[in-house]
């Protein structure tokens, strides 16, 4: 019946969207729901567990997957944070989005059909990755819609995304991060 | 210990993006960067840390009667702000002070040494000594470096200033 459906999309999506693109809006909303913080870039993944979050508004980050480590660049700061990719709090999110065994990392429930969209909810086995609970939203055909990350503050970030490409063709180096010469690297 | 303190009373935030370094001879250089909101005052307030997807990394009150530290290791007290700032960072660094640094000023609750500017200062807190520069504070950077080192270096950038 209806709800079944998300998760046949979600699985369908991991098993066919070898590569994507999409524009992003973010909105950030604080625990208490007084408090909300709008970014916007553009995000690419590769599966398996490649990823690009571009953020361009209010400010320039980016932050790349390479599939064994997630680098965070602030172009203002000029400064580089790196981290292994399990350890990494924006790992989980990214996981779900393009990673190859959701199965396995996420426990997985469909939920009802909100806002025109088909949400499927995930929930990581990795018990302390400061994540509660994640939800993903797919338009009617299967495009992939949003995000929804509930973190173990009770934070709530989402992410719209627009403009999807499915499997576009994306060079590797779009998943790949240089530090900038004079760059200051942070590894943690 | 106290519980932690209800909500600080609302005073304008203070949000932007902080970077902390830490260079001891003979260590590998420590560090932390974040996105950051900062909330209340010296005596009693909030700093909250987040990633850029807007997951939180921790949060961080502190009242006249202790601090607390709330991270995925749970809910962690501490006597004040500058056990907490050891306790997490490894340094003092004296985040009681980052109110009034970050607003533009000196902090009340220390003097400012000789030789000082409206825009660079040196102040003392936790028994070691702070260099504030607000050269840049219009573009909205404020630059905290300890002195003498080992070297420990805020760097702040604001997002409305």
């Amino acid at each position: 019946h209806a709800h079944a459906d998300a998760l046949d999309t979600l699985k369908s999506f991991t098993a066919d969207a070898k590569t994507g693109r999409a524009a992003f809006t973010q909105t950030v909303t604080s625990p208490d729901g007084k408090k909300q913080r709008k970014s916007s870039g553009s995000f690419e993944f590769s599966r398996p567990n490649r990823f690009r979050f571009a953020y361009a508004k209010p400010y320039e980050q980016l932050i790349v997957g390479d599939g064994e480590k997630v680098w965070l660049f602030d172009t203002e700061l000029n400064q580089v944070t790196v981290r292994p990719f399990s350890q990494a709090l924006g790992a989980t999110p990214a996981a779900l989005l393009a990673g190859s065994a959701i199965e396995r990392d996420f426990t997985l429930r469909a939920l009802p059909d909100e806002g025109g969209l088909q949400w499927a909810e995930a929930s990581p086995k990795l018990k302390d990755s400061g994540i509660q609970t994640l939800k993903i939203g797919f338009r009617a055909g299967g495009a992939l819609a949003a995000i929804e990350i509930l973190d173990g503050f009770g934070q709530r970030s989402r992410i719209d995304f627009s403009a999807v490409e499915n499997n576009p063709a994306l060079a590797a180096d779009r998943f790949q991060f240089k530090p900038p010469a004079g760059a200051d690297v942070l590894s943690q | 210990c106290a519980t932690p303190p209800p909500e600080p009373v609302q005073q304008q935030s203070l949000s932007g993006r902080l970077s902390l370094r830490v260079e001891r001879p003979g260590e590998a250089p420590r560090s932390m960067a974040a996105n950051f909101e900062l909330e209340g005052d010296a005596q009693r307030g909030r700093l909250l840390l987040d990633t850029p997807i807007g997951t939180r990394v921790a949060e961080a009150r502190w009242a006249p009667d202790g601090a607390w530290l709330k991270s995925e290791r749970g809910t962690e007290s501490f006597a004040d702000l500058d056990a907490l700032a050891t306790g997490t960072l490894g340094e003092p660094v004296p985040l009681a002070a980052l109110p009034d640094w970050l607003r533009g000023r000196p902090w009340a609750g220390a003097p400012v040494a000789t030789g000082a500017t409206e825009s660079l200062f040196v102040q003392r807190h936790g028994q070691q000594d702070w260099q504030v520069s607000l050269l840049e504070r219009a573009a909205g950077w404020v630059l905290i470096t300890r002195v003498p080192p080992p070297a420990v270096s805020l760097r702040i950038k604001l997002d409305e200033h």
